[in-house]
């Protein structure tokens, strides 16, 4: 036994990169081959595609771009209620209230994504046939049910990230006249931001990849690119979804590989331009070394 | 004597029960007064109660009257029935500077340990920082040491550097009565001498309050002792201050006492 759990603990990492390597390697072996302009473009010359001068109705720069969109709105959506949520649960909460909240995160949590997309579709619905007659699924409301689905996520890492803090970085900045809020904003929240983006990084990539809640609320197989807030729009899951589903020969199979190696490029895009952002909010925050690192 | 610190009947209680019980105690406006006993006995809740600090750390109730001299005479911290509502507790915080058992650093360069308090609670000028930082580095004798690397992390000093910068810190937000909380118990020798010799160059011109657990030093740097045990004030010399040997005796004694109760 003594020897085994051990081994089991090494095992286990070694489990993990083994199945992100199968998973990477299959899906370069099988969409790799797909990697043209002609992937994003269809014909359509890139530049022209690009601005916008020419529609795309054969490539996937439509869903990147409406996938760039969405999860840009549902990260500004969510950002400031559950940075919010969270700074109140870690600094502000009584036990009552502390337990009260994280009944309804853990519900919220804990509910799949199909149902949010549902809970968005008949939100449409009872808005067409009360006060809105003109309202329709959109761009907003895949964003408004995704930022739902991510909002525990950044409550709870915002909330964790503050409580590692050591107490005596609140007793000492007390002592030395801080107010309550000043200590939070100034201090605390500086100090817990590599684990507050951790958080908004999570929910980034959990908005990228859902397919349930978007095609019930407003992603199509052919909208052409974002026209705004309340029209609909094209995802890279969603298309992902939708050829695998609908594929009529090789080529059009291999072309749904080829949007989930680019879904994947995208996610980690937007992890390293947040981790870019991250490093260089604390460069300038903290004291550094002759090496550069941070305190 | 003018005073600096006036404690009546004070007493203070946590959620799990009483910490200090009916306390009197009075600190003169010059020169430090020294509280020691074991551990326990309520020395650190005692100057906690002096800037309000025990609050942060949970609900509390009390009963009895601190005045402190914050600059126009001796003035209530904590509300009473009558009379004058007192400062904010921030201000009161701002004017009791303190300083705790381990060097409390903030995970900030050497500079901003000082500026960042001065910019949010004074919200002074940065030319005015950049002047009260050498100041206030150059009275704690560290502005040499550290002047080449301001900008570096604090967390990255040595324990008596980062102490003389938690000093250089409180000093920077003019206080008017500075609380020590066993400033040297983390220190080596040679740092906790320089220390030392710091806070009595300090005291000509503050009121100072030092918690010590070391008889010895307790002995050098006391104008006052005060004896603690078990919340309550045992004993108190203003003259003829006691040997380190007796202050050592008197807190045996005193425990026995307590043990043999």
């Amino acid at each position: 036994m003594n020897k085994l759990v051990p081994l089991l603990l090494r095992l286990a990492p070694l489990l993990l990169i083994l199945v992100c390597a199968a998973l990477l390697a299959f899906l370069l072996q099988r969409g790799l081959g797909t990697f043209s302009p002609a992937l994003l473009f269809g014909n359509v010359p890139p530049l022209k595609a690009l601005l916008g001068q020419e529609p795309v109705w054969d490539g996937l720069w439509p869903a990147c771009a409406g996938t760039l969109c969405l999860v840009l709105l549902t990260q500004a959506l969510s950002l400031i209620p559950g940075l919010g949520c969270g700074i109140y649960l870690a600094e502000y909460a009584s036990p009552n209230k502390a337990s009260i909240i994280n009944l309804s995160m853990d519900i919220l949590a804990g509910t799949p994504s199909i149902v949010m997309g549902l809970f968005g579709f008949t939100l449409i619905v009872f808005l067409r046939k009360t006060f809105l007659p003109d309202a329709n699924t959109s761009l907003l409301l895949s964003a408004a049910c995704l930022s739902l689905l991510v909002l525990p996520v950044i409550v709870s890492t915002s909330c964790e990230a503050l409580r590692a803090l050591p107490q005596e970085l609140r007793i000492t900045a007390a002592a030395l006249g801080m107010k309550k809020a000043a200590i939070v904003y100034k201090l605390l929240l500086p100090q817990a931001s590599r684990g507050i983006a951790a958080g908004l990084i999570l929910a980034l990539a959990r908005a990228g990849e859902d397919t349930a809640v978007i095609m019930l609320t407003g992603a199509v197989a052919n909208a052409g690119l974002p026209a705004g807030l309340f029209d609909k729009f094209e995802a890279l899951p969603f298309a992902i979804y939708y050829t695998c589903g609908e594929y009529q020969n090789a080529e059009e199979l291999a072309r749904g590989f080829g949007a989930a190696l680019l879904l994947l490029l995208l996610s980690v895009l937007l992890v390293l331009t947040a981790h870019f952002l991250q490093r260089r909010y604390l460069r300038h925050r903290q004291g550094y070394h002759a090496t550069g690192r941070s305190c | 004597m003018q005073l600096a610190v006036l404690v009546e009947n004070f007493s203070l209680a946590f959620a799990d029960g009483a910490i200090l019980k009916n306390i009197n105690f009075s600190a003169p406006s010059q020169g430090i007064s020294v509280l020691v006993g074991r551990s326990g006995s309520g020395k650190t809740t005692l100057l906690r109660s002096l800037n309000r600090l025990n609050e942060t750390l949970g609900d509390t109730t009390f009963s009895g009257r601190i005045r402190l001299d914050l600059g126009a005479g001796l003035e209530d911290i904590y509300p009473q029935k009558q009379g004058k509502a007192p400062r904010p507790v921030n201000e009161i915080r701002r004017l009791v500077g303190m300083v705790f058992q381990s060097p409390h650093v903030l995970p900030l360069s050497i500079a901003e340990n000082i500026a960042m308090p001065l910019r949010v609670v004074r919200k002074l000028r940065s030319d005015e920082i950049t002047e009260r930082l050498e100041q206030c580095l150059n009275r704690v004798g560290l502005w040499e040491e550290v002047k080449h690397r301001l900008d570096s992390c604090a967390e990255h000093l040595s324990g008596g550097q980062k102490q003389r910068l938690c000093l250089a810190r409180a000093l920077a937000l003019d206080p008017t009565l500075l609380l020590l909380d066993e400033p040297t118990a983390s220190l080596d020798v040679h740092a906790q001498a320089s220390i030392e010799e710091l806070l009595v160059h300090l005291s000509e011109r503050y009121p100072i309050v030092l918690v010590s657990h070391n008889p010895r030093q307790a002995s050098r740097l006391a104008r006052q002792l005060t004896v603690m045990e078990d919340g309550k004030i045992v004993e108190n010399f203003c003259q003829n201050l006691p040997t380190p040997q007796v202050i050592s005796e008197l807190l045996k004694e005193h425990n026995t006492n307590e043990l043999m109760a």
